[in-house]
């Protein structure tokens, strides 16, 4: 099954030669754009989103960006060298319970599937050692999928499909199924899908597809457990002076006191405003990171300002503190 | 295609000590035993007390029983490799969240 080559510099609108923090750049303003959330189509946002994510989910990440490089010449050949699983099946083969499956509706593409999910979705492929003909289960299956951060927040159901092939008859067969994504789904955690891995060998009952979440790039949040972060830029003036800021969650704006005198990378906690924590009702926390950023351009009143403050201040950061 | 009613998997910690056992085809004094050698945890205990178990912990089971049974790991090694490929999947998310 050919897949289509996914150009990933396009998809961000940035050069070959783009720097970390470029293509970081490019992909938050275009994940605000294209938010689900926020967009005008939702219809096409959506995909649009998805397609901005996995292209970040492999740019963002040297590993994944050099693999991408080195594949980007050759991706066509490389398909030929490293069959895709579904390219692989050899009906009447040697058996074997290494995996033949292909998914669709995990939120990533053809493409993305083949070169960078890689072992994850091979589950446990070895069987245990013991007599060929006694029936065996078949081996789990292992699979991301996407989930955007509002997805998690609020739970959904999400239509998959599955491609295998059935060895005895050397047909492909499709499985789809709904999955359900629970209120909460952290990243990292993994969905069980009963019955849907490898069919059992021998008579044996089939494995079990396990999903594992990842959750997509967010242009304004990122979650660690249940915990939900967002970096708030700040003015000087503002950590200075203190002042109130209305700053986004997943569930609507809030208001947030920054305390005078706050410092660059201090974090304040709001309590439960991050993702749900399973049936109870509790919630994770919202940390918001202040991030001080200072002028780059000043006009000359600005300047004659800052002149003065340096003139009158009795600040002195470099000056150790006195026992 | 077929059904698209499959069954879909309760969330949470939804399994107790006998039928995480019999999902992996094993005896529920091996997982005990697992217990005792700190090799898994339940994800939760109910309010009388007993142990539940979400996907986490039952894909974590099949991952032992996988590397006892392909690879002949001992309670050592297996507590090894465990820890490692934790490690491992630690830092792969850690480095996502860092991006």
């Amino acid at each position: 099954m050919p897949v289509e080559f996914q150009d990933y510099y396009s998809t961000l609108g940035v050069s070959r030669e783009a720097t970390e923090d470029e293509i970081k750049k490019a992909f938050r303003k275009l994940a605000r754009k294209h938010h689900p959330d926020v967009a005008a189509d939702k219809s096409t946002a959506e995909a649009k989103f998805k397609e901005i994510n996995e292209a970040y989910e492999v740019l963002g990440d040297p590993e994944k960006r050099r693999k991408y490089d080195q594949l980007g010449a050759r991706w066509q050949d490389a398909a030929a060298d490293q069959p895709h699983p579904s390219q692989s099946w050899q009906p009447g083969g040697p058996e074997s319970e290494s995996q033949d499956f292909h998914f669709t509706g995990t939120g990533f593409s053809d493409f993305f599937e083949q070169y960078f999910t890689g072992a994850s979705h091979h589950g446990y492929a070895q069987p245990p050692p013991g007599p060929s003909n006694r029936p065996r289960r078949g081996s789990d299956v292992e699979g991301d999928i996407l989930v955007t951060l509002e997805e998690a927040m609020h739970g959904t159901t999400r239509p998959i499909s599955l491609q295998t092939l059935n060895r005895q008859t050397g047909q492909r067969e499709t499985q789809s199924f709904q999955v359900r994504i629970p209120p909460g789904a952290t990243d990292g955690r993994r969905i069980r899908v009963p019955a849907q891995g490898s069919p059992g060998i021998a008579g044996g009952p089939p494995g079990d597809l396990f999903l594992r979440v990842r959750h997509a790039a967010h242009p304004d949040f990122t979650t660690r457990d249940t915990d939900l972060h967002h970096e708030l830029p700040l003015a000087p003036w503002e950590a200075v002076l203190g002042t109130e800021v209305i700053v986004p969650t997943l569930d609507g704006s809030i208001k947030l006191r920054i305390p005078p005198g706050s410092e660059n990378g201090q974090k304040l906690r709001v309590r439960s405003r991050g993702l749900p924590k399973g049936k109870t009702g509790e919630r994770g926390d919202f940390f918001v990171t202040l991030d001080l950023r200072t002028p780059s351009i000043l006009t000359d009143e600005e300047r004659a300002l800052w002149e003065k403050l340096r003139d009158t201040s009795s600040f002195q950061p470099r000056k150790s503190p006195t026992p | 295609m077929t059904t698209p009613d499959s069954p879909s998997p309760e969330h949470g910690p939804a399994y107790t000590l006998d039928i995480i056992a019999s999902a992996c085809g094993i005896s529920s004094q091996t997982v005990v035993h697992y217990h005792e050698q700190g090799l898994l945890s339940p994800a939760s205990l109910d309010e009388s007390g007993t142990a539940l178990y979400d996907d986490d912990c039952l894909h974590r089971l099949r991952r032992i029983e996988h590397l006892r049974e392909t690879y002949a790991l001992e309670t050592a090694a297996l507590r090894l490799t465990l820890d490692l490929m934790d490690e491992v999947e630690r830092l792969r998310s850690e480095l996502r969240h860092r991006r």
